[in-house]
């Protein structure tokens, strides 16, 4: 396959998956906002890490800006509105690999955010634009799974969607441990926080049903970093990377895929021998930083293993 | 809703002056005058959403906006009479050959030139004329791989070839859209009716793409080259790669070492035979054309010199399709095949003759003056719809360049009906005929029906506002 081909699939990908945790970071947050006052809106901003670029555009963290920052400023190269057009424009330059049926589903998905009257949105009505980012999103994986043929093509999508979904559970939990300190926090107000971090990943109804309604920080921690089951947890992601890469090599290490596998060997290593405790008791913070940049050169190395393009993070 | 239609004194397709249909259009006419007009209108509506849907859009050149916008549809289609077009596929096939013959020639002997048949300056100061692709050994000696003749009808009803387009005619993608949306929206239409299909016709040109591969290739490695997503017609490129089950490759994509070109792929280096390349000439390769082209590929040309890979369409080629050469079309005919041209000619003005000038100059406003290596409709004078001042305006520039100029007289192009929401009104049409050249050639059934929409224009051009119809060639 083509490497500009392959580096199409991986950044479609890449931003259908980014363009809806926005969508679901935002529509918790917002949800929250209606019953309480502590609103917090710069810790979105903390999440994608555009404190500077936000703060040269907008006086104020507000939800007004805040939102429209994220979702449709065309600054911001990774507002909602950005990701949907680039996962658009790079499913245009590669029509003739996809079915026709995701292509149009794209397409379509493209002009409904487009054409969304974003000058006119109002709290009230824009939770059904971000509802319809998530369903979109859920419709492109459907289809994927449903329409495309298992070869190399389908393993670049999975290996970016996982690769993006580890990444922003990672960051997400990262700030959010840092409000957990906060000792303005009493008992409730630590619950909802909780259960907003596991909304904001989907991750309620699956933790609920795990460890019923105890939700602590330290058992939250340790659902979204060490679950095997979960979707969203780092380490089902990992997993799920190490398969795909597995599959691309057809279980063989060659020498020009030695330095890739390395990596991820290391980072589930990590995950593997570690538990919750150690993680706490030794810095969080440092732990899911040092997670970060490892996906930043992953996301390196699969450049070069494969010579796409410009792969970043 | 015919019942206010005129056909004036034009060519029309579906009704003859009675009033009454043609016979071939008998069926069709009945049901259209059946349907209430609300579901016509719905139906049309319809049509044009399912081109946005699939993306089957335009980009629209010069607007910062990067507007697209889709083509507009007209769902009467054009129906051609099954022994009409096997003449005008015999008159197709003639005037190909002769052209690669002419292409041949020129890039070789340039017999033709020395036999004085052609003036060679109007060859060799040709702005598509390549001394640097002279004496390559072409694969099969084949310069055409596809070709796009625009044909109109007269107004006695006989076609007649407008322009030849032997460089990167675009549209074939329009005609299977076309046809697809058709048999969606307007399924009843086709009963009664036994159509050519085009399902098959893919095969056709994938062997004719294969046959051109580099000597002793089996199993060639063909590519289809784009300037890439931005280019307007992009939809066309990755409609045709993905049909013939091709790679699409930018240029971006490939590297020539050793004079051989290669893809970039996720595991390393492939070998490519055959581009099929939508570049065009001067943007192929920066070592040997324009040097500041990003769409091509460092030593293309040099690899393609030492026989290692083929393009295709051949380098060179608008030599053959500008507007001066194409006066002698007819005349390389007979010079080469020894045969009477099928299909006629426009009869056409040089201006770079003094007495056709003058001629020409005396009468601008009953004439439809070209730049003779225009295309896509710009810069045409249609003198009798032209202004006095545009006329006045024209006549300088071809004053100061008389020989950048042709004229011809003004074709009462044929017509038919487009539905307008409440009625039918009379369009003008041409039609792009493809035609594919392998081992043998072949003509792609029926080909592209272009309509002028805007109300008296003969401009077909969609990047004027054309539209498309779906061209229907009867199998009995």
């Amino acid at each position: 396959m083509l490497s500009r081909v392959s580096n199409s699939l991986y950044w479609m990908s890449r931003n259908i998956e980014r363009a809806e945790n926005t969508a679901r970071l935002i529509s918790v947050r917002l949800i929250g906002s209606i019953e309480h006052k502590e609103n917090h809106w710069d810790e979105l901003i903390s999440i994608i890490g555009a404190h500077d670029d936000f703060e040269q555009r907008y006086d104020r963290y507000d939800a007004k800006s805040v939102m429209d920052y994220m979702s449709f400023s065309s600054h911001n190269p990774n507002s909602i509105l950005n990701c949907v057009k680039l996962a658009r424009e790079d499913a245009r330059a590669i029509r003739e690999i996809i079915p026709q049926e995701l292509w149009e589903m794209i397409n379509a998905f493209y002009w409904e955010v487009k054409q969304y009257k974003h000058e006119d949105w109002t709290v009230e009505t824009i939770d059904e634009f971000y509802q319809m980012i998530i369903r979109q999103s859920a419709l492109f994986q459907g289809m994927v799974e449903a329409t495309l043929s298992f070869d190399e093509a389908y393993l670049f999508i999975k290996m970016a969607k996982f690769i993006e979904r580890a990444e922003k559970t990672s960051r997400i939990l990262n700030i959010y441990y840092y409000r957990s300190e906060d000792p303005e926090h009493n008992d409730p107000s630590l619950y909802r926080h909780w259960f907003a971090v596991l909304q904001s990943v989907s991750g309620h109804e699956a933790y609920l049903k795990k460890h019923h309604p105890f939700i602590t920080g330290e058992r939250v921690i340790e659902f979204l970093l060490f679950d095997e089951a979960f979707p969203r947890s780092i380490n089902y992601c990992l997993e799920q990377v190490y398969s795909v890469f597995q599959e691309l090599e057809n279980g063989k290490i060659e020498h020009y895929s030695e330095d890739l596998h390395e990596l991820i060997a290391k980072m589930r290593h990590n995950f593997k021998t570690m538990s919750v405790i150690d993680v706490l008791t030794e810095d969080i913070h440092r732990f899911l930083q040092e997670f970060q940049s490892n996906c930043f050169q992953l996301g390196r190395l699969i450049n070069k293993t494969y010579y796409l393009g410009e792969v970043g993070v | 809703m015919f019942k206010t239609y005129e056909t004036e004194s034009f060519f029309d397709e579906m009704l003859q002056e009675t009033g009454r249909p043609r016979s071939h259009y008998q069926t069709l006419y009945d049901r259209l005058s059946a349907l209430p007009e609300d579901e016509l209108k719905v139906r049309h509506e319809a049509a044009q959403q399912n081109f946005l849907r699939q993306g089957i859009t335009f980009t629209v050149y010069n607007d910062t906006q990067g507007t697209e916008r889709t083509i507009p549809f007209d769902f009467v289609p054009n129906i051609i009479p099954k022994d009409e077009w096997e003449k005008l596929e015999k008159g197709l096939i003639q005037r190909v050959k002769a052209l690669n013959l002419f292409l041949d020639d020129v890039y070789n002997g340039q017999q033709i030139l020395k036999d004085g048949l052609i003036p060679r300056e109007l060859v060799v100061t040709c702005n598509h004329f390549y001394p640097q692709v002279t004496k390559i050994k072409v694969p099969r000696r084949n310069h055409i791989f596809m070709a796009g003749i625009d044909l109109v009808k007269d107004d006695n009803g006989e076609f007649r070839v407008l322009e030849d387009n032997l460089r990167n005619p675009s549209g074939l993608s329009y005609v299977f859209q076309n046809r697809y949306v058709m048999r969606h929206i307007f399924p009843d239409f086709f009963q009664d009716y036994e159509v050519q299909s085009l399902e098959n016709q893919f095969s056709h040109i994938h062997d004719a793409l294969s046959s051109i591969a580099p000597n002793g290739v089996s199993n060639p490695n063909i590519v289809l080259l784009t300037p890439g997503i931005y280019n307007s017609a992009y939809f066309d490129h990755s409609f045709i790669a993905q049909q013939l089950g091709i790679e699409l490759v930018e240029g971006r994509d490939l590297l020539v070492r050793d004079r051989i070109v290669y893809m970039k792929t996720t595991r390393g280096l492939k070998r490519v035979d055959v581009i099929y390349r939508r570049i065009d000439d001067d943007f192929l390769d920066p070592l040997e054309f324009r040097p500041d082209s990003m769409l091509g590929v460092s030593g293309l040309i040099d690899a393609y010199r030492a026989g290692n890979v083929t393009i295709s369409n051949g380098i060179g080629n608008g030599v053959a399709d500008d507007k001066a050469i194409y006066h002698y079309v007819p005349s390389m005919i007979r010079y080469y095949l020894g045969e009477e041209p099928i299909i006629k000619n426009v009869e056409t003005y040089f201006l770079r003759d003094e007495e056709q000038r003058k001629y020409v100059l005396e009468n601008l406003d009953k004439l439809v003056v070209k730049q003779t290596d225009g295309s896509g409709g710009y810069n045409l004078l249609i003198g009798p719809h032209a202004s006095e001042e545009e006329r006045e305006a024209y006549r300088v520039q071809i004053e100061k360049n008389p020989g950048n100029y042709i004229a011809q007289p003004m074709i009462k192009l044929s017509r038919l009906p487009v539905f307008r929401g409440e009625k039918f009104a009379g369009c003008h049409i041409d039609v792009r005929a493809f035609i594919f050249n392998g081992e043998h050639p072949h003509v792609f059934p029926g080909g592209l029906t272009r309509v002028a929409l805007k109300e008296g224009s003969v401009v077909v051009n969609s990047s004027q506002g054309g539209g498309g119809k779906d061209t229907w060639v009867m199998t009995e």
